[in-house]
Parts: C-alpha cells; structure tokens; sequence
C-alpha cells in the first residue's frame, strides 16, 4: 500500500458518498491522494466508468493516466480523463442532430467541423482583410496574424466566462482610459467576432468557443444530453481547478447535486494560466458547496532549508523584513553571474556537466527556464549541453513549422512542381539552393549554389531546371557527378509530377517524401526527424482541407495552393504540438518557465536564466483583447490604470517565482549577465528580487 | 526488458501489430514514431473508407445513445450513396435484431481492461449488450470490404481478447454478478454482408486456452529488447503499412482486410489542439 499521511488517508478512506474541496501548496501531496481516493473507489467496487476526471489541461492528466494503467487494479470499466473543452467536443459530436438547429447552424443536417486554431484563424483571416483594406484597425501598427489570433482570444474569452460574444467591445471599452482611437479599435474587433460566429453558423464550424457556448447554452439544458451525463458518471474529480475556466467551474456547481461523490483539487499557490482565462476565485468559490474541506499544509518536496530559502525569497518579492536563514544556503540558491550572455551559458553548461557527470545527478532533475525559449538561446544552449555529452531536450511547446528548415524545403518544392499557381511568392535561386542544401545528402551550401547558378532560368516568371549534363564539366567537377545524379534523379521526377494533373496537395507531399526524399542519397532517408515534421505538415494540410466548406468549392489544386499561401504569409502557423510523453525524459529539459510549471512536476536543480527580464510577470501586449477586464472578477465600468497593471505584475511573479521554488527540491542556480541577450544591462524586479535574497543569505546564520 | 511507454496499455490492436509484424508494433507503440504515409493523407479509397467507417460507428452509437432515427437520417442523407446503403441494412438487421440478440441493456462504445501478465488490457467493444437472462453478446461493426469468413477471424487476436477481457471485466456491467465463459456471444457485424452476421460461441476451454495464449505472447512481447523487433518475413503486410519507407520495404498491393479495422483506434478523431490553447502565444 501506498504511504500516505494521516491527512491523505483519512482523505482517501471517505464515505464513498462524499463531497470534497481539498486545497494546498504545490506539493503537499494533493495529486497523490487524489489517486489514491480513484483508487480506493474503483476498490470498493465503483464501476470504473462511472468515474471522469477533469483536468484544465491534458499534461495534467500524467499521474492519474499511470496509476490507472497499474495492472494491479480491479478488473472493470475504464475512467475518463477529459478536459472541459474535449468534454464539450465529445457532447457535441454525440448529440449534434438535437441541437444544432436550435443553435442556429444553417445546416443541421450536416456533420459539423471542428475547427482547430490554425484554421480558425484563415477563416478568420477571410472576414477581416477586406475589412483592412478599407480601413479597419487603421490606427493600429500589428502584425495582422496577431490581429486574427486575438479576435479569436476574445471570441474564446467571452465564451469561458458565460458572457455573449456580441458584448466584447463593450466590456474592452468601458475599462479604457487612453487614446480615445482605440474605442474605434474595439468596435471593428466586435464587427469581426460578430461576422466570424455569423460565418461559422453559415457553414457549421465550430471553433473552441462556439464549442463551449454549444455545450453551456444548449447541451446542458437537453434532456438527452443530461441523461446521458447522469447516466455515464456518477464520481467527479477535478484536478487544478485554479488552473480551470469559469464555465468548467459552472458546470462543476451544476452537476455536484447529481453526482455520487466529487473531489476538487485546489492548488492555493495557482493560477498561471490567468491570461488564458483560468479563475482561481470561481475555482475557490466552490468550497462552499463542499461537504468536507481539507487543507495540506506540509510539502513533499522542499526540505526545512529550502522552505527557509522559499520564506527568505517571499520576503525579498514583497520587500518586507527578510526572514533570517536559519541555516547556511549558499549551496542551494547560487548565482551564475558574467559579463556577458555567451559566458552565462558555458558557464551553466559546465555546472550542469560536473552535476551530471561528477555529481551523479540524473540529467531528467535539471530543468533550464526562461521566461520565452526564443530559437536562438535554445540552438545555443543544446549545442553547448550536446558538445559536453549532456542528453537535452528542449520543450517549446508550439511552434510553426514553416520555421523548420526541412518543412521550408518541402514548402518550396511544392511551389516548384506547381508552376501554374499564380499569386505565389516567386522561388529565388537562394531559396532553391538552400532546399537542394536540406534534401541532397553530402552537399553542402556552396556546392548548392553553384548548381543552382548553373542549371536554373527564369524566363517570363517560369523557372527552368536544365539537366546536368548541359553545365560546365568544370561546374560539373567541382559539384560532383554523385550529387549530379540525385539532382537528375530529382529533376525527372519533379518534370513527371508537373506534366500529370496535380492531386491534393498531401498526396504531393506523401510522393515527394516516399518516392524522392527517402531514397538513398537523399538525407530525408530514415531521418525520424524529418519524418515527424513532414507527418505534421501533411495533418495540417489535411485538417485544413477537411475544414474548407462544400461551397468553397475549390478543386484540390487551390486548396493546396491556398494552404501553401497562408503558411507563407504566416495565417496559418502550421503550429504543431509536441505530447511530453512522446518525448525521452532521461534529459535536462529546456523550457519556457510556465510550460514547466504546468507540468506539475518537481525537479532536483532548476537554473533560471533571462531573469533580468520582464517577460517573467509582464503580460503580453495585446492591444485588441484583455485578460483581466474579460473576466468575472473585474467589475464592469472600472477603469483599467496603471496601478492594475503593477499589481498583477507583481501578482504574477510571485506566483511564477513562488511556483518554482515549491517543485525543486534541492538547488535553484540564476544565470545573468551584466549586458543581456540582446546587450543591454539588466534590470527587473525578479533579479533585484533575488539580489535581495543573496545579501540575505550571505548576511549569514545569526550567531553561527 | 522492453521499456514501455509509462502508460502503456496492451490491446488486440497492438497485439494484432506484434504479431503481424514485430518491427510495426516497436515503431508504432513503443516509440511512437511518426512517419508519413499514404493513409495520412485522407484523400485515397483506404481513408475515404477509413472515414465512413468511422462516421458509422459514431452513428452506431448515436442511436444507441437514444438520438431518433429521423434525425440519424436527415445526417445520413448527406453521405455518399454507398453509406446510405450500409445504414439502410443495419436499421434493417436492428429491427430484425431487436427481440432477439439486441434484446437487454445495451452499452456503445465501452472499454474494458483486466491485468494480465504484469500489464493492462484493454478492449473496446462497438455494442454489448447484457440479455435479461445475464448472457452478454458483444458485437463487433467490421465496416472492411469484402466480408472475410468466419474462419479467417476465429484466430484473429481481436476474437480472443475481447470474450477473454469480458469475462474477467464485464461484471462491472452486470451489478458484479459473476460470468462464465458460456454466456458470452461475439458477433461480427459487416456492412458489405448485412445479413450473415458471425456468430462465435465462448466457451471455458476457449477462455483457458485465450488467457495461456495472451500471457505468453504480452510476457514474449515484454521480454524483449528494443533490438529484438524484426521485420515481418510476409512483405505482402508491408503494402499499406505506415512505416513501408521507413523500413525500405517496396509496395505489393493487398487487400485491405485489415487496415480498415476501426476497433481501438478511430484514425481520423483528430486530436483537439485547443486544449493545449496555453501553449500558443497569441
């Protein structure tokens, strides 16, 4: 059996029947004895399948997937582990016929697409352009993708909080104080949300928040609907509620008097996904309807020491009298201070390698975090750790693939075998080369160029690719007639693709990977990598065409050549998301600090760089939607001023800081440099924040 | 010994992979290697199929769920001409079904799972249903083309995982109630033969001979190391697989007697990228 405190167990071994909140510190032990309640249910003879588990986000949902994986455990029906928003998804696609009609969707008879971000957003993108050219958000300097994604933010936001989404501008606005332009700004946000959701009702798509208005406003009021849920499950238990939204909030209130038994998990330091929309208040506000409340107060992870360090660094954030150190800390909060960025990093690369190889400290207990992991630090830090023999693995959770080299190669090959597409970025002869670079195996970039310079033309805007024998024996030489070969190889296959009718624009991609690319002398052969990347280009274009309404009507040709437009405008993102579970742990993991956070995990060492910056609590600017003021706890008609701005800055660093220190268990190392990445001085609240803590510490143990 | 993925669960799927071909189950379930193909791409017969399949095992459940066939139908008359047909005949075998072999407490869509061997085991059945007199049939839609014969599926993996993981798990359905062997019916149901469902009787000597049969194979397939993975010798289960360039494996074409089979993993449900919407910067 497990070890469990007396609080844990007594926890576990309640009344099946009973309601519970159960509130804590990031570890203290509340995931564990969530598990093990799920198990003492499914024990006592609970059909497993009766049971769902909420979580706010699908890494949460780890220690509960393993557990239930355990051989050990009663034979039976499986438990659910869902997140609000695939609940949502799965309550739609059951009981569509009853709603949609209802709801409003012009087509009730037809199955739905669920549209995913990328291609909300070109459908987005549809609606607002000609909108641009005539002048909307004129006043605004922003990238129009972020313009699109936004419009969506909101349209989301409006959603988890229960709020119609034809009421965003008004709450934007009547919390706006500066140039009274940006109320123009806000309007013409509305006229596109307003025209989106109008459109997705036109042609049954469903984005996340006309998912989640689905299921708030017609699911849980349909009979069928209701049934089915009372019927299914009868035991609730939700994991990080703070971290949760407040429509998954409403719906846990409705529910709890239907269901069994209910245990939620309340972690009191969270809420780092406020900026998405997660309410810790509406969370909270759940304990009232609780049976029983339980507080753990202890931790699992911080020895007595580093919870001294934890006061100490509290004191330094809130800049109250430091609390003293009772003990020597200098082994476990350190600095790792040079004058220069590059020299951080070897600096911590060489710390990193005496823990890993001298120290014996597991490369899966060292975690580097940085407010962002632009792709810059993360090349410049992998290379480092790779160069000392350090397993490394670096976690950005999304990232556009248009960005990878490989996925830019293929991007413009697609272009190339498709001359009659019009409207397209021309292909250059350094694209070209660059791609004959990424595919040939043994070519390096010089060689590339002096191909390309040899064999290509362009005349009238088309390009021509002159076989190898027709260049210069001494080109031919200096290139090799190794790589001439795959290049000839390469030439004929593209001349057969261009001279039948194009398919859809996978299949291109799935020839081009199979029957080209793969091929000995081509470095996609066997390459995971490559394959992985290219897998992910081909679902993106699939999920893209499978979302295109019937009465688009495009031939397979232009939607590929309209997905091929959008990547390389930057509409579409093509973003992939990488599972944590697919990828090795035996390694130091690089990652954004509140990707690590969401984890839940704790580590042995964390190192903390960029902690100069102030990407470490500021929120991101958004100048068309607003975290704070599209949300339930901000009081309709207040002013948004400058001393909301500090307090939630202030707010969320303690959080993120405080986050931290409570999943590491032995040291935490800060890297900065007197000049930063981009050669300015360092400044910032978190590094004066941690200078306060060293003078702290070095002031030393009172009388010792 | 193999290192599984933390929360790996055996299935007749995976099963199904290890013993067609030993390097497909490593790639696939181990490592979870991606890797282009065809069937990726959604636009040839094997995914247009893949696709129908799986909209009528949704639909399958949907009626199950209680939706009225009045609305089922106004969705299926949008659907090509060939799924029009394949609902016509199942609401047609269902009305004839109905007193008889549908008759009890039906349940769509359900998992099950035992422990066996040190690991889990998982089934996912299309329809059980629990009679009035405890017996239990589990029913099977095989939406593949043509229809195989029932000998062909007596030794397929799938017959012997789901009577054998019921057995153990399907109290769980019958208010804990002990269940013998004897009380378990398989049906395989196939939309290209309507009327000639296959109907395989469970029985105590079947069980005893499943169970020695799964622990042998989950315990040769966990003492394995990541090298002891080969290829398949029959490189006609090379055509359509996924990683058929990845292992350098040239195309043979072949029926498509398996790859349509939409048992445990439904291949277009496409993952829901909102909930990761944390990660995506706006």
């Amino acid at each position: 059996m497990f070890s469990l405190t007396p609080e844990q167990n007594e926890l576990v071994h309640l009344p099946l029947n009973t309601t519970v909140f159960l509130e804590g510190l990031a570890g203290s032990g509340k995931t564990t004895a969530a598990v093990q309640r799920i198990l003492h249910l499914i024990s006592n003879g609970i059909p497993a399948q009766h049971i769902l588990i909420l979580v706010p986000q699908r890494t949460l949902a780890q220690p509960y997937q393993q557990a239930l994986s355990d051989p050990q455990l009663k034979p039976g029906g499986t438990v659910n582990i869902l997140t609000i928003g695939g609940l949502a998804r799965r309550l739609v696609e059951f009981f569509w016929q009853l709603v949609a009609g209802e709801a409003g969707f012009l087509q009730p008879e037809v199955p739905p697409t669920f549209l995913t971000l990328e291609t909300a957003q070109y459908f987005m993108s549809k609606l607002v352009r000609p909108r641009l050219e005539k002048g909307y958000f004129a006043s605004l300097s922003i990238n129009p993708n972020r313009l699109y994604s936004q419009i969506l933010d909101n349209l989301n936001k409006a959603a988890i909080i229960g709020r119609p989404h034809t009421e965003i501008s008004q709450s934007l606005k009547s919390a706006w104080s500066g140039n009274p332009g940006q109320m123009r700004v806000y309007d013409d946000v509305q006229e596109c949300a307003i025209a989106f959701r109008q459109f997705c009702f036109e042609h049954n798509l469903l984005d996340f928040s006309l998912q989640i208005e689905i299921f708030r406003s017609y699911l849980l009021s349909n009979p069928t609907c209701w049934s089915y849920l009372h019927n299914q499950y009868h035991y609730l238990i939700a994991e990080n509620i703070e971290e949760d939204v407040p429509i998954s909030h409403d719906f846990i209130r409705q529910w709890l008097p239907d269901l069994d038994s209910t245990l939620l998990v309340f972690d009191r330091g969270g809420g780092y996904r406020t900026f998405l929309g997660s309410d810790p208040v509406s969370a909270c506000s759940l304990k009232t309807i609780c049976q029983r409340t339980f507080q753990f107060e202890g931790t699992f992870i911080n020895d007595l020491d580093f919870q001294n360090l934890i006061e100490i660094f509290q004191d330094s954030l809130n800049e109250t009298p430091p609390s003293l150190p009772k003990t020597n800390l200098h082994t476990r909060f350190q600095t790792i201070n040079q004058r220069f960025y590059p020299q951080v990093l070897d600096a911590i690369t060489e710390r990193i390698h005496d823990l890993v190889h001298q120290q014996g400290i597991p490369p899966q207990e060292i975690v580097v975090l940085a407010p962002y992991f632009n792709d810059s630090l993360r090349f410049a830090l992998t290379k480092r750790l790779e160069d000392a023999h350090i397993p490394v693995r670096s976690h950005r959770p999304s990232r556009a693939l248009r960005e990878e080299p490989l996925i830019r190669a293929m991007l413009t090959l697609a272009t190339l075998a498709h001359p009659l597409w019009d409207e397209m970025p021309p292909i250059n002869k350094f694209d070209l080369a660059y791609t004959f670079f990424q595919i040939f195996a043994e070519l390096d970039l010089v060689r590339a160029q002096l191909l390309v310079n040899s064999i290509f033309t362009e005349q009238n805007q088309e390009i021509q690719l002159a076989s190898f024998e027709k260049i210069p024996p001494k080109n031919q030489e200096r290139i090799t007639f190794q790589i001439g070969e795959r290049y000839e190889q390469f030439r004929l296959w593209l001349r057969d693709y261009v001279n039948q009718p194009s398919p859809e624009l996978e299949i291109f991609l799935i020839r081009l990977f199979d029957e080209l690319l793969t091929q000995p002398g081509f470095r996609f052969s066997q390459n995971e990598r490559a394959g992985e990347l290219v897998a992910n280009l081909i679902e993106s274009v699939q999920k893209f065409r499978r979302s295109m309404p019937l009465n688009f009507d495009l031939s397979p040709d232009e939607c590929g050549q309209e997905y091929i437009r959008m990547v390389q405008e930057g509409v579409i993102a093509a973003q992939y998301l990488r599972s944590w579970q697919m990828e090795q742990t035996n390694t130091v993991l690089l990652a954004p600090a509140y990707t690590f956070l969401m984890t839940n995990h704790a580590v042995d060492v964390q190192i903390w760089l960029d902690i100069g910056s102030s990407g470490w609590y500021e929120r991101l600017f958004q100048p068309l939607t607003h975290p704070y003021v599209l949300s339930r706890n901000w009081q309709s008609g207040k002013i948004w001023t400058a001393d909301d701005e500090e307090k939630v800055s202030q707010q969320n660093l303690d959080r993120i800081v405080l986050g931290l220190l409570r999943r590491c268990r032995r040291m935490v190392w800060i890297g900065y440099s007197e000049l930063g990445e981009s050669g300015f001085e360092q400044r910032g609240q978190l590094l004066r924040a941690a200078q306060r803590t060293l003078e702290t510490i070095n002031q030393g143990v009172p009388n010792g | 010994m193999l290192n599984l993925p933390p929360d790996f669960t055996f299935s007749q799927s995976n099963l199904q992979d290890f013993l067609e071909c030993p390097r497909r189950f490593y790639l696939r379930h181990v490592r979870r290697l991606l890797w282009p193909n065809r069937e990726m791409s959604g636009v040839t017969e094997t995914t247009r199929r893949i696709e129908m399949g799986y909209t009528f095992h949704r639909l399958a459940q949907q009626k199950v769920l209680g939706i009225s066939d009045d609305l089922l139908f106004k969705f299926i008359a949008t659907q090509p001409l060939e799924f029009q047909e394949w609902w016509g005949n199942f609401l047609y075998w269902w009305d004839q079904a109905l007193p008889n072999v549908l008759y009890g407490e039906r349940y769509a869509e359900t998992t099950l799972s035992c422990g066996l061997a040190g690991f889990r085991l998982i089934a996912k059945y299309d329809l059980l249903v629990i009679h009035p007199d405890n017996t239990v049939t589990i029913f099977d839609w095989k939406t593949i083309h043509p229809p195989v014969r029932v000998e062909n599926f007596i030794h397929h993996v799938q017959t012997r995982v789901y009577p054998f993981v019921f057995s153990l798990a399907g109290t769980t359905l019958l208010n804990s109630q002990e269940i013998t062997p004897q009380q378990i019916t398989m049906i395989y149901w196939f939309t290209a033969d309507p009327f000639k469902p296959q109907q395989l009787l469970y029985s105590s000597n079947q069980y005893q001979a499943d169970e020695n049969y799964l622990t042998h194979l989950i315990t040769e397939i966990s003492g394995r190391n990541g090298n002891d993975f080969p290829l398949t010798q029959n490189e006609k289960l090379c055509g359509h697989c996924v990683y058929r360039t990845y292992c350098d494996r040239q195309f043979v074409e072949t029926s498509t007697e398996n790859e349509l089979d939409l048992t445990d993993n439904p291949p277009l449900q496409p993952p829901d990228d909102w909930e990761q919407i944390s990660e995506i910067v706006y």
